[in-house]
């Protein structure tokens, strides 16, 4: 696994959407656990991880700037392609991160996509995001 | 808009209106208390009796009302509901702790048993488990050593006569041939010569012993180096036998030479059978002994390696339990605190399935009822010491009412309510 791309903003912005998904009716037990290896798989320590799920929440708001929840949800695109291959219930959860920042539901399938495209090459954040403003 | 900005169009903020409890009819309700109060009160003649049931009917009559009032009740519910949601985040968090939890320990049993079954399988398949390792070590072991015990015997047998015979026997001309070479009291004669002399040959065949062990240590490390050390040790050997074969022979030719015979030298001593029978009889069976030895040490190398195996694992398995303990701890107190957010989450469901009586709005209303009521004795009664007396009663029978409802009035609101099943 190619944990050399997983950066230190990856990780927290990582550790961000976890502490969301807590406070989402959308994802259950299993798939928070799911999320817990999958993070400890990509080199996210178990301290990092139980100081979210052992501490009372913190207030954890949606990102505001459009660019900001792109980034967020490109990030994890990038953590589900370090171990090169794509799961069913990664793109799920990455389905419902994009539900949950709010972007429209009939359009999840093609963000899915789009991301995992771009985060396959090896596309940087800025370069995508300028796409974005072409 | 492109393509991509618009399938990263975002949903429309879409403000829930929140219902808030405004009190914009309270004024209305007040003043309806307040005539109401005033109007039971002059009919009564402020008697405190009627006081008291009035009360209690207007205590019934809020609490129907604010029972039946959704919006009123979905506001003094909302800290609750907030405060149960905490807590279901809460739950969640914890639920995935003990699921992560549980998920490790069945890993680590899961280790636990390929331990085990590795352990009874490590004698039947060694070969799967430990690197160069026979099938069958014990049995090879056990036979190896059923050959060198003897060998060991002959060769120090061999050895002390040899070496006797080459060095201190002295050669009677009646001794048969096959007794020259080999004699069979060797070690007494030696001890009757001298103890020095017996020590003597009693230790040198621990000599060939040790060169013979030597062989073992070097092949272990498999260089040029150490194979140039085997060969040097074999041909050492080799010469010591062969200096011990060339005195015993040359004894045997010095009893049986004549005025004729030649004087004895090398090339007749290489021509001669018994130097060639005490060489084989010595270095080839030490020869033997060696590989033998070598084998066998192997071997029990090679049970060593499976007992080794055995015993990491073992310690492996140990740690392991060790670790799972400590999981099944931390998993306890994971349970504990779930049934603990459970209940409380239970508790606040209670809550908010039940009605909230507001204290606060109560009292607005109740103060209202009540000042009409008093303000009705005050007209009605000139004569100061009946009005006072009605009064105080009525003010008994008022805080009387308000201690038995429980109703206290706090600056905190959040304190006034209470759920009332």
């Amino acid at each position: 696994m190619d944990k050399s791309r997983i950066t230190t903003e990856l990780k927290s912005h990582f550790l961000r959407l976890y502490q969301m998904a807590f406070t989402d009716d959308n994802f259950d037990v299993l798939e928070l656990q799911m999320l817990y290896r999958f993070a400890e798989e990509r080199g996210l320590t178990q301290e990092q991880l139980n100081n979210i799920l052992l501490n009372p929440s913190q207030h954890s708001s949606i990102p505001v700037e459009l660019e900001e929840r792109i980034g967020y949800l490109y990030d994890l695109a990038i953590m589900i392609w370090a171990d090169g291959i794509v799961r069913e219930d990664e793109i799920n959860t990455l389905k419902k991160y994009c539900i949950k920042l709010e972007f429209l539901d009939e359009n999840v399938d093609e963000i899915c996509a789009f991301l995992l495209e771009n985060a396959k090459n090896n596309i940087s954040k800025n370069k995508l995001i300028n796409l974005l403003k072409d | 808009m492109s393509q991509l900005k618009r399938i990263f169009s975002i949903k429309k903020n879409i403000d829930p209106v929140v219902e808030k409890y405004s009190d914009g009819d309270d004024s209305k309700i007040k003043l309806t208390f307040f005539e109401s109060g005033f109007g039971s009160s002059k009919q009564s003649g402020g008697n405190h009796m009627v006081f008291k049931a009035c009360l209690q009917d207007v205590y019934m009559d809020y609490k129907g009302k604010c029972r039946e009032d959704a919006r009123l009740q979905k506001s003094l519910k909302e800290p609750y509901v907030k405060e149960k949601g905490k807590f279901e985040i809460e739950l969640k968090k914890r639920l995935t702790v003990k699921g992560i939890i549980e998920d490790s320990i069945n890993k680590l049993e899961n280790k636990i048993q390929l331990f085990k079954s590795e352990i009874s399988d490590v004698k039947h398949n060694p070969e799967k488990y430990v690197e160069d390792v026979d099938k069958k070590p014990k049995a090879q072991f056990y036979i190896g050593l059923i050959v060198l015990i003897p060998i060991t015997f002959y060769l120090l047998v061999f050895y002390i006569s040899a070496s006797y015979s080459a060095f201190f026997k002295v050669f009677d001309p009646t001794d048969h041939l096959v007794a020259a070479i080999f004699d069979a009291n060797a070690l007494s004669k030696a001890f009757d010569d001298g103890w020095l002399e017996g020590v003597f040959v009693a230790t040198i065949p621990f000599a060939f012993m040790g060169l013979g062990y030597l062989v073992h240590m070097f092949q272990k490390n498999k260089n040029r180096l150490a194979y140039l050390k085997i060969v040097t040790l074999f041909v050492v050997t080799f010469i010591f036998d062969s200096i011990l074969a060339y005195q015993i022979e040359k004894k045997i030719y010095d009893v049986d030479r004549t005025l004729n015979s030649p004087p004895y030298d090398f090339s007749i001593a290489i021509t001669s059978v018994e130097f060639w029978g005490i060489i084989f009889a010595g270095f080839v069976v030490y020869i033997i002994w060696g590989l033998v030895f070598d084998f066998i040490m192997k071997e029990y190398d090679n049970f060593d390696k499976i007992k080794s195996f055995i015993r990491t694992k073992r310690e492996n398995i140990k740690n392991i339990q060790l670790e799972i303990t400590k999981l099944i701890e931390k998993l306890n107190s994971v349970t504990e605190q779930i049934s603990g957010i459970e209940g409380k989450i239970n508790d606040l469901q209670r809550t908010i399935d039940g009605f909230i009586f507001s204290n606060k709005h109560y009292l607005t209303y109740h103060a209202e009822y009540v000042k009409g009521w008093f303000l009705a004795i005050a007209e009605n009664f000139d004569a100061l010491k009946r009005r006072d007396e009605l009064l105080a009663k009525c003010r008994e029978e008022e805080s009387k009412h308000l201690d038995e409802h429980e109703i206290v009035d706090e600056n905190f609101e959040g304190k006034l309510y209470k759920l009332i099943n």
